[in-house]
């Protein structure tokens, strides 16, 4: 059971976390915010974004800051998925020759699968298993992962040559989904500097640890929802579907498939870790409307007249947002 | 110490009372004013007074039952705690704390985020009950309905008023309308008038009333009631009235006999509809001298009936009953040509051209020979009977004292007499036309 110490603690650890990323990072405060949403929600993160962009060390600073044993995955066409999840290789010891499962770098806490798109199918689809489930099989045996256990995939908007787009049941597996956007131009400056002077990037120094982390995912979970902002959250989900007489025309117009339960989940779990990061007792409309488009925006699929209309999902989505009300 | 059993208790209750007056004053205001509308429109559609009492007393219970009906079905509804707390989080700007308290205690009251919440609900729901107030729409909407029932119930009242009156007033102006073709209604009128205003009511609201049942006895839709039963004779009625009244007259004031009222009976099962109207009146009377006074009427309309009847008949009989000597009244849109018209003391308001009557004898303007006069129908008229002047002389003269009648009846001024003398004189050289 949490006590309100701890429910502070929680608070000034992740006040001290985001201003250690930050100093790493320049601007992209909301996709810190959704990786630290996705971690205290044991949920995942598909980050997109154009090349340079510092996707990797947003997920280097984060493992630095909290302590955690980081993993990073370049996805190519040819890697396989013994590649990530590990094999067993033949070890002999004291004259005994045997198979000893040597662990891949899915085996860490936070892992960053840069531009997953890149593999093949059958490799993406190894990580389902260690995504969901927190466990990878090799052969008949199941390995369970360190807790907590994060992916953050990244995957490159602009370069479609020779990728494999993620099967709809990978896509949604990812909790939240962030886009990042180029800086600023006083972000770039400052960019500039942090890289051309003095030492250079420095990651930060620990501020949380493993148990930090699993303490605050239970206090997310002892936040409260109204049952109002329940329904509120379910409404908007459904909306989201084609065949529900709720959803806005356009949703009606433009997609083929709309979102899974697994998009209500994670809109209620992120909206309460967004209340917690906010410093917030209870989840509120706000939180639920936040978290939308993050939660959402990955599992709607359009449909050809969608897509050749050049209709975004987000925009849906805010349709769906001014049809539906608390 | 902040109780949240007790706020939720007292939010909930608080809630549903006003839903229940909202929902009240709404189906007020709206059950009020469309029973209002349907009250006016029964009370002047042309219905019984007995069927608008009854359609008015029903709309009044309706205007009435429908909001409560509507409330005690509301009632009876299973009302929703978190809802009615989540509208309450939002009139406050809670951000959902009350609702989030409320799931905290049903499920996980020991949470660490209790304490917290039920603090900020505490500081944030200072003055909640200032939310439920009534707004003043839904006191205006009440206010309203209210004052459209009670409008309804004024009209109920003033149905029952019209009721209670109306036996009397009927039945007395259906004797003298009844007559009305020869001059006795216009005589009794005024007579009602008296007793109208005797009976401490509103003088216009009399008034009004006796034109407007009078002119429905004249309405031509009802001509039906003056068709002439083959087998009536007004100079058999004429000299019977006119024996019993001398009869009793002469006995002093005495009730009608068996004999007498059995006659009667069958007189006025023999006359037409009018004139049996005025001879039932005798038959329910009680009062000696009103009997002598409504004998005296029938006995006199009987006999102008019979004048007019024989005249016609030696002057024209194509347009006379010959049977039973009673003169036809001209139906709906029946022009001066196609029969002759009694000289009723009121006119047809309805008609937008003056019907003529013709004269029943030629009259002579010099060496033009004879010429046939036409009178204006409703005005009061009095023809010498065959053998009181010799035929030369018999006129039409204007009966004035008719004519004072149907002026008091309609409420014009005194003076008004005067101008319509003045105008009859000048037009007939001195009275006769």
């Amino acid at each position: 059971m949490s006590t309100q110490q701890d429910v502070q603690a929680t608070m000034d650890m992740f006040g001290r976390l985001q201003s250690a990323i930050a100093s790493v990072i320049v601007g992209h405060q909301s996709i810190v915010q959704l990786a630290l949403i996705a971690l205290l929600c044991e949920g995942n993160v598909l980050v997109e974004g154009v090349p340079g962009l510092g996707k990797t060390l947003l997920v280097r600073a984060m493992g630095s800051a909290l302590s955690l044993k980081f993993s990073r995955i370049q996805f190519t066409p040819d890697l396989m998925p013994a590649d990530i999840i590990g094999t067993d290789i033949l070890t002999e010891e004291d004259g005994h020759r045997q198979f000893t499962f040597s662990p891949g770098p899915l085996f860490a806490n936070i892992v960053l699968a840069d531009e997953i798109n890149r593999a093949t199918p059958k490799t993406q689809s190894a990580l389902l298993e260690a995504m969901q489930e927190r466990t990878v099989t090799v052969r008949a045996t199941t390995y369970p992962l360190d807790e907590p256990y994060i992916v953050l995939a990244t995957q490159n908007p602009i370069e479609m040559e020779g990728t494999y787009p993620l099967p709809e049941a990978q896509v949604d597996r990812f909790m939240l989904k962030a886009v990042i956007s180029y800086p600023t131009l006083d972000e770039l400056t400052e960019i500039t500097i942090r890289n051309t002077e003095g030492q250079g990037i420095t990651l930060p120094e620990p501020v949380a640890s493993k148990d930090d982390i699993i303490a605050a995912r239970q206090i997310v979970r002892e936040i409260p929802v109204a049952e109002a902002l329940r329904s509120y959250a379910a409404r908007l989900v459904h909306a989201t579907r084609p065949s529900d007489p709720s959803a806005p025309g356009r949703v009606r117009d433009f997609v083929e498939y709309g979102a899974s339960p697994r998009a209500a989940i994670a809109l209620i779990m992120a909206a309460k870790a967004h209340a917690l990061l906010e410093g917030q007792p209870n989840v509120r409309p706000a939180d639920i409307e936040a978290m939308l488009v993050p939660a959402v925006v990955h599992r709607l699929l359009l449909n050809f007249r969608g897509e050749a209309e050049g209709v975004t999902v987000p925009e849906l989505l805010d349709d769906i947002q001014k049809a539906i009300t608390v | 110490m902040f109780r949240f059993d007790d706020f939720v208790s007292a939010a909930v209750s608080a809630a549903r009372r006003h839903g229940y007056a909202v929902l009240l004053s709404r189906s007020l205001f709206v059950s009020g004013c469309v029973g209002l509308v349907l009250a006016l429109g029964v009370r002047f559609a042309p219905l019984s007074s007995s069927a608008t009492e009854i359609t008015l007393l029903v709309l009044l219970a309706m205007a009435l039952a429908v909001p409560l009906v509507l409330t005690l079905i509301a009632s009876r509804r299973a009302y929703r705690v978190p809802q009615i707390l989540f509208d309450l989080d939002r009139k406050l700007d809670l951000e959902a704390r009350i609702s989030s308290l409320h799931v905290l205690s049903a499920s996980n009251p020991s949470s660490v985020f209790y304490d917290r919440l039920a603090y900020a609900v505490e500081e944030g729901s200072e003055g909640w009950r200032r939310v439920y107030r009534l707004s003043p729409r839904t006191w205006s909407q009440f206010a309203v309905g209210l004052m459209c029932a009670i409008s309804i119930v004024v009209l109920v009242i003033i149905g029952e008023a019209d009721r209670i009156a109306a036996p009397s007033v009927s039945s007395d102006v259906a004797a003298t309308a009844s007559a009305d073709p020869a001059d006795s209604a216009t005589a009794d009128v005024e007579d009602l008038l008296d007793e109208r205003q005797s009976a401490d009511e509103a003088p216009g609201d009399w008034i009004a009333l006796a034109l407007e049942d009078l002119l429905a006895a004249r309405d031509p839709e009802q001509a039906s009631e003056s068709e002439v039963p083959e087998d009536f004779d007004a100079a058999e009625v004429e000299s019977y009235t006119a024996a019993l009244l001398k009869s009793l007259r002469e006995d002093g004031a005495r009730p009608l006999s068996d004999d007498e009222l059995d006659r009667l009976s069958a007189l006025s099962e023999a006359a037409p509809m009018d004139l049996r109207g005025a001879l039932e009146a005798v038959l329910l009377e009680d009062d000696p001298e009103e009997v002598q006074d409504q004998l005296d009427l029938i006995s006199e309309y009987a006999r102008q009936q019979a004048q007019l009847a024989e005249m016609l008949i030696a002057e024209e009989g194509s347009d006379l009953d010959e049977t039973s000597g009673y003169l036809p009244q001209p139906g709906p849109g029946a022009s001066d040509e196609e029969g002759t018209y009694p000289m009723s003391g009121f006119g047809d308001e309805s008609d937008t051209a003056p019907s003529l009557v013709e004269a029943p004898l030629p009259g002579q303007l010099g060496e033009a020979g004879e010429v046939y006069e036409y009178i204006t129908g409703g005005v009061p008229i009095d023809f010498p009977t065959n053998g009181e002047v010799p035929d030369e002389n018999r006129r039409p003269t204007v009966d004035y004292a008719r004519v004072q009648t149907i002026l008091d009846t309609r409420a014009l001024p005194q003076d008004a007499f005067a101008t319509v003398r003045r105008y009859f004189e000048l037009i007939s050289s001195e009275g006769e036309p």
